[in-house]
């Protein structure tokens, strides 16, 4: 998909939203899996978003500065009999980046009359 | 097999299809995550009816994220295999495709057409050979025999 330098797609954007809401859940780190089920749960969709495209969002979320990664302590996972969980954090410039997208979309809505998040023909952006 | 114990079987393959031969830290990478993934997916009480669907559908619509996530990281090292790379990984792709489609519809039949009648077997033994003609007087006779 082409974009716009620093620009995010709107899975990348859902990312963003859905580590700041379990943030505030006061988990502060999370793996692919409970992104996918996060992301499932907001889009009230049974199929949770495919792997490739999942993981290289979150690839290139990292790449971007918006989130950081890091494997867990190996003790954890050889405790529990299963593999490694990459962990992701969103990092301030995630934050801002979610910050920047509802401000733009509530100009964009206000120029054009339209309730933010209402935006006809486009699937509502998160708050 | 069960058809989950397959699809994890075909999203691993694939994994490794489209990992082959990059930078060993992101093929690496990207394949424990996959496995992570797999193992959270198989022991989630809430993973939903038809696992084994939901994981070959998800496969199946993330195959161009993969392929350009490939592109991407390839780019940084091209190698003179680059094409013979990326031919074999769209093979691979376009398998798993075919596979996909022949496995799905099998998983979603719901119950299965009723058996046929038991066929009637008949067995008929070939008719017995005509007995020898008789032998001479004072020879071992076959009974019975066509005098």
């Amino acid at each position: 998909m082409r974009r716009k330098p620093g620009a995010l797609v709107p899975l990348e954007l859902a990312i963003c939203v859905c580590a700041i809401e379990l943030r505030r859940q006061e988990v502060g780190e999370f793996h692919g899996y409970e992104m996918a089920r996060r992301l499932g749960d907001a889009g009230d969709q049974k199929l949770l978003t495919a792997y490739g495209t999942l993981y290289r969002a979150l690839s290139r979320l990292e790449q971007m500065g918006m989130l950081e990664s890091r494997w867990e302590d190996p003790e954890i996972p050889a405790r529990e009999n299963r593999p490694g969980r990459r962990l992701y954090t969103l990092t301030a410039a995630g934050e801002a980046a979610v910050r920047d997208a509802a401000r733009r979309e509530t100009e964009e809505a206000a120029a054009a009359g339209w309730a933010p998040g209402k935006r006809p023909g486009r699937k509502a952006a998160p708050a | 097999m069960t058809p989950l114990a397959l699809a994890i079987g075909l999203v691993r393959a694939w994994t490794h299809a489209y990992t082959w031969r990059l930078e060993p830290a992101v093929r690496d990478r990207r394949r424990a995550e996959i496995e992570s993934e797999l193992w959270e997916f198989e022991n989630d009480p809430e993973r939903g009816d038809h696992p084994a669907a939901h994981m070959l559908v998800r496969l199946l619509s993330g195959i161009p994220d993969d392929l350009f996530w490939r592109s991407e990281h390839l780019s940084h090292r091209r190698t003179r295999l680059g094409t013979g790379v990326r031919i074999a990984a769209w093979t691979m792709a376009t398998v798993i495709v075919f596979a996909a489609l022949w496995i799905l519809p099998l998983m979603s039949t719901g119950t299965l057409p009723p058996l046929p009648d038991r066929p009637r077997v008949v067995m008929k033994a070939p008719a017995p050979p005509p007995p020898p003609p008789c032998a001479p007087a004072g020879y071992p006779q076959f009974t019975p025999c066509v005098p």
